[in-house]
């Protein structure tokens, strides 16, 4: 009990004071104030192999394997140096989160460059359960690495300190960097293959088709223009005319549905959520028009890759405090 | 064989490893059984045969047979598991298996582990330059490899790793020097067996004249002297070693008192025979740097006396050692080139140096009575006996005729023709059978002067028996046959001794000294010797001794607190200096000499009070300073044209560096 107690209370210190000394931050650069370093077991084993080596000098008298001794000594002392450096001058920050579903992975960009303009090599990112990643930066100044985080609670998930670490070059001390990088994402509740009874089906006018920008049916040609996608330019209009044309789609917008909270009435908050969320990506996928009503929450009818993510942003947050 | 192992050993690192094996099995391999050799070799192409993937590596059953049958051997062969020499072989055998069966990081750190022990045993059986150097080599090798080790597997050029590795080992010199230098040295911590090198050519402690037809001459160094003031005369330099007193017909041999402890006083203890020498005049000191000879004796010119810990005086006026000379060894002496020694013989030591066997060589014993009849006193007795060799038709070669039975008699009045020890055994053969006690005095004679180190160069060849006999009043007295014979023998040495007879070296293969007469041959040796001269003096012969003597002169008196402080503030000076070196950040987050001048750019803007915005485009920047500062608008414009040139257009644009520098001086 008592051993439990002192656990959590040095885990609170260190915590705390692993927060004072290096806050939260978008990007940072490593330096001496951030690595810690300590020899490996590897490195002891070297100091033992090396004091064996120093004895074996001095009761043979023999100046050359006492030089043996000394080279290998001065060897790790340099390696201690070689194995800082391989961390420091390191810059890291924080790119591209991309949500994920409950029990998915979210994917983490961490981009890293060589603000020392040093080589860095085989630098280790651990973070929380993600597969430690090998990040090289030789011959190239910045590098990416994109970690995936198990996440388990829907809601905003802020991983907790990234670990940098590398033995390089002897594997004979470890230097370790903890880093607060400030990287949150949307974790959506997970999905669950539902029937939806309650299809609010909502027929604008009959008769009257509305279109608009989309991509199911051909609707025309117009004149090119830079970031257009190269699948859709007339290459057949081009070897006639010799002038570059796009052709243009339409989507025709058939129904509207609205995904409603109180459909799912005598669920549990998560289920409800989680029967939302399928519809929402399901509709989306499908690519029809969708509203979702959820308590305080109205979002309009729309479709679209923006939209589908207002809404899992909504099914996320629901009955967290906006921060 | 077990499931699937995860992890992989670089492939760099098995280059290494396998490169490291083989290199450090050769230093090895004069030395060990043959089958140690093949089986480590057997085990390196097994191994590289794995690596190349055409093999599997062997079951766990053979690796074990493998390990216990090596071990076995090698209790066999040396009858111990411990000591340098079967510990070697053990290591060695060691490290061939592990590399057998190296799956894990972990075992392929358990092989470098072993490849540095390999490189430190081998230190105790190799200490010249060239074989430092090379073990430096694989020292370096098995550094690679744990390099390689880790490094991420996508590092797959063993070149890089290796001059990582080199890069390493060379920031590793300066602290290794200070260390060598700083850290005091100390005694053996517990007395351990000195490992024995196998046969060394070196003197014999016994002389045996007639039995061999050849005199086989080695041009190994024997020991090398440097005389702290000037160098005695070549016909002055009779190092003295060993003193054969007992004669039984054929051999010359140490009498048995020679190896009870009583023969010798150490220093520090009452010398009991101190009355009898007495030196007359100036001591002459040097210091000897001897190879090893597994024997106790040591040389020096008499009257010799040390006082180096561990360096006794024997009666018959040598210096020993306390134990047998396995490494390389070196120790001062003073010796007063004039001397009495034995003023007054002991009737027992006076016994004992007439001692002859009962019979034999009838013809001898006539010759040296009539000798004593002829002479008045002694000292003409020794003349007399000299000048019969010169009279007689005597002559010095190294190809003497065998002898047998009368072997004295035979010598002096058939063949007539032989080396130092026929003349010497012969002459005190006489005077003992005259009444004058005599005794055969064996060592070294002369040597070559280096004047590159002004030291004396003593070979093998140089090896020498010459006769000492005790007349009244005068004490022991050194007399020296050979040089009636051949004088030339003793003043310029055993080259030009047999210059007529082209036997000199003539058996022992190459060596430089056979072209003594090429003056640049001569120059390189002696070059190359004064180097190995050198090390020996300053790093295999760098003890507690010297340490202190060398300490002293720079530090100005040597205690624990002063080596302390001086091998602490060396050490963070030098990790100090390297630090920088390593941790230098050059400033600059890129290597391309665009983006290099737009980082200036930026520097310079934010001097100006326009900072860049954190992920501010280069162009919005730019612009943004070109608002800023209107006059210049134009100029932070074509910065910008440039800059979006060279980061978007497929084709460099040639000149952009240049153009953005001049543009980047003309806006500051």
């Amino acid at each position: 009990m008592a051993v439990l107690m002192v656990r959590r209370w040095w885990r609170q210190w260190s915590d705390n004071w692993l927060r004072r000394r290096l806050p939260r931050t978008r990007a940072t650069t490593l330096n001496q104030r951030r690595i810690f370093i300590l020899p490996t077991r590897n490195g002891v084993y070297f100091l033992l192999m090396t004091f064996a080596i120093f004895l074996g000098g001095i009761n043979y008298s023999n100046s050359l394997v006492l030089g043996t001794a000394f080279l290998l000594v001065s060897l790790f002392m340099i390696s201690i140096l070689h194995t800082f450096a391989n961390l420091s001058g390191l810059r890291v920050s924080a790119g591209r989160a991309e949500g994920a579903f409950v029990g998915e992975e979210a994917a983490f960009t961490l981009r890293l460059s060589a603000a020392g303009g040093r080589q860095h090599q085989a630098v280790k990112l651990s973070w929380g359960r993600a597969i430690p990643q090998y990040v090289d930066l030789v011959d190239c100044d910045t590098a990416a690495a994109t970690l995936l985080l198990p996440v388990t609670r829907r809601g905003r998930y802020r991983p907790r300190r990234l670990m940098l670490e590398s033995n390089y070059p002897l594997g004979l001390q470890r230097a370790w960097s903890w880093i607060d990088l400030d990287m949150a994402v949307l974790v959506y509740p997970r999905p669950i293959v539902c029937d939806y009874s309650q299809r609010l089906h909502v027929d604008k006018r009959p008769g009257e088709q509305q279109t608009e920008e989309g991509s199911d049916d051909f609707h025309g040609l117009r004149e090119y223009q830079r970031g257009d996608n190269p699948r859709h330019i007339a290459w057949r209009s081009y070897a006639r005319t010799q002038e570059l044309h796009s052709k243009t789609f339409v989507t025709r917008r058939s129904s509207e549905w609205w995904l409603e909270w109180e459909a799912f009435a005598g669920f549990g908050v998560e289920e409800r959520l989680g029967r939302l969320c399928y519809w929402v990506c399901k509709l989306a996928e499908e690519g029809h028009s969708y509203g979702l009503r959820l308590p305080g929450v109205e979002l309009g009818p729309a479709d679209g890759a923006l939209h589908r993510r207002h809404c899992l942003e909504a099914l996320a947050l629901y009955g967290e405090v906006q921060p | 064989m077990t499931g699937v192992v995860a992890y992989q050993i670089p492939r760099n690192a098995m280059t290494w490893l396998l490169v490291a094996m083989f290199a450090g099995i050769i230093p090895h391999v004069d030395r060990l059984p043959i089958w140690v050799t093949l089986v480590c070799l057997l085990c390196g192409g097994w191994r590289i045969m794995v690596y190349r993937g055409r093999w599997a590596l062997p079951g766990g059953w053979l690796r074990a047979l493998l390990v216990f049958s090596g071990g076995a051997a090698v209790w066999g062969h040396y009858g111990t598991l411990m000591g340098p020499e079967a510990g070697s072989a053990l290591l060695l055998l060691g490290f061939c298996f592990k590399l057998m069966e190296t799956h894990t990081r972990r075992d392929a750190f358990v092989v470098v582990i072993l490849g540095y022990f390999v490189v430190a045993t081998a230190f105790f059986f190799r200490l010249e330059i060239v074989d430092t150097l090379y073990l430096l080599l694989v020292c370096f090798l098995v550094t690679a490899a744990l390099l390689g080790l880790h490094q991420s597997p996508l590092q797959t050029a063993p070149r890089r790793t290796a001059w990582l590795a080199a890069r390493l080992m060379l920031q590793s010199v300066p602290l290794t020097l200070v260390l060598f230098l700083l850290v005091p040295r100390i005694g053996p911590i517990w007395a351990l067996e000195q490992p024995s090198a196998s046969a060394r050519t070196g003197l014999s402690d016994e002389m045996t004249p007639g039995d061999i037809a050849r005199l086989s001459q080695s041009p190994a160094l024997a020991f090398r002297v440097e005389f702290e003031g000037a160098v005695p005369a070549t016909d002055q330099l009779y190092w003295r070693a060993l003193v054969l007193d007992q004669f039984d017909g054929r051999t010359w041999r140490r009498h048995p008192q020679q190896l009870h402890p009583d023969w010798v006083v150490w220093p520090g203890n009452p010398n009991p025979w101190r009355s009898s020498q007495q030196a007359l005049g100036q001591a002459t000191a040097y210091r000897v740097i001897m190879e090893p000879t597994d024997k106790r004796w040591l040389f020096a010119l008499d009257l010799a006396r040390s006082d180096q810990r561990g360096i006794g005086q024997t009666r018959d006026f040598r210096l020993v050692n306390r134990v047998p000379v396995s490494q390389p060894f070196s120790y001062r002496v003073e010796s007063a080139l004039n001397h009495r020694l034995d003023p007054e013989l002991p009737y027992w030591l006076a016994r004992r140096n007439l001692q002859l066997p009962e019979d034999g060589n009838p013809r001898s014993r006539e010759l040296a009575l009539q000798l004593r009849q002829r002479s008045g006193d002694a000292e003409e007795l020794v003349s007399n006996a000299l000048a019969l060799f010169r009279q007689q038709p005597f002559s010095y070669t190294l190809k003497p005729p065998l002898l047998s039975g009368d072997r004295v008699d035979q010598f002096l009045f058939d063949s007539r023709r032989g080396f130092c020890a026929h003349y010497a055994g012969a002459l005190v053969f006489l005077l003992r059978a005259a009444g004058q006690p005599a005794r055969v005095v064996t060592g070294y004679q002369g040597g070559e002067f280096n004047p590159l180190g002004n030291y004396v160069l003593v070979h093998q060849f140089d090896a020498h028996a010459w006769v000492e006999v005790w007349l009244p009043g005068k004490g022991w007295q050194r007399v020296d046959p050979t040089a009636v014979v051949a004088p030339s023998r003793v003043a310029e040495g055993l080259e030009q001794a047999v210059a007529g007879e082209g036997s000199f070296l003539a058996d022992s293969g190459f060596s430089p000294l056979q072209y003594r007469q090429w003056a640049w041959v001569s120059q390189l040796r002696l070059g190359w010797d004064y180097l190995n001269f050198a090390w020996h003096r300053s790093v295999l012969g760098y003890d507690a001794d010297s340490q202190r003597r060398w300490l002293s002169s720079w530090l100005g008196g040597v205690d624990w607190r002063r080596l302390g402080v001086a091998l602490v503030v060396a050490i963070a000076a030098v990790l100090g200096v390297l630090a920088l070196w390593v941790l230098w950040r050059n400033g600059a987050t890129t290597r391309d000499p665009v983006l290099k001048e737009y980082q200036r750019l930026c520097a310079d803007g934010e001097r100006r009070g326009v900072a860049r915005q954190p992920g501010e485009a280069p162009g919005r920047y730019l612009q943004r300073l070109g608002e800023t500062f209107p006059g210049q608008a134009r100029q932070y414009q074509q910065c910008a044209r440039l800059l979006d040139d060279h980061l978007y257009r497929a084709e460099p644009t040639p000149g952009a560096v240049k153009r953005l520098r001049r543009l980047r001086r003309s806006l500051a």
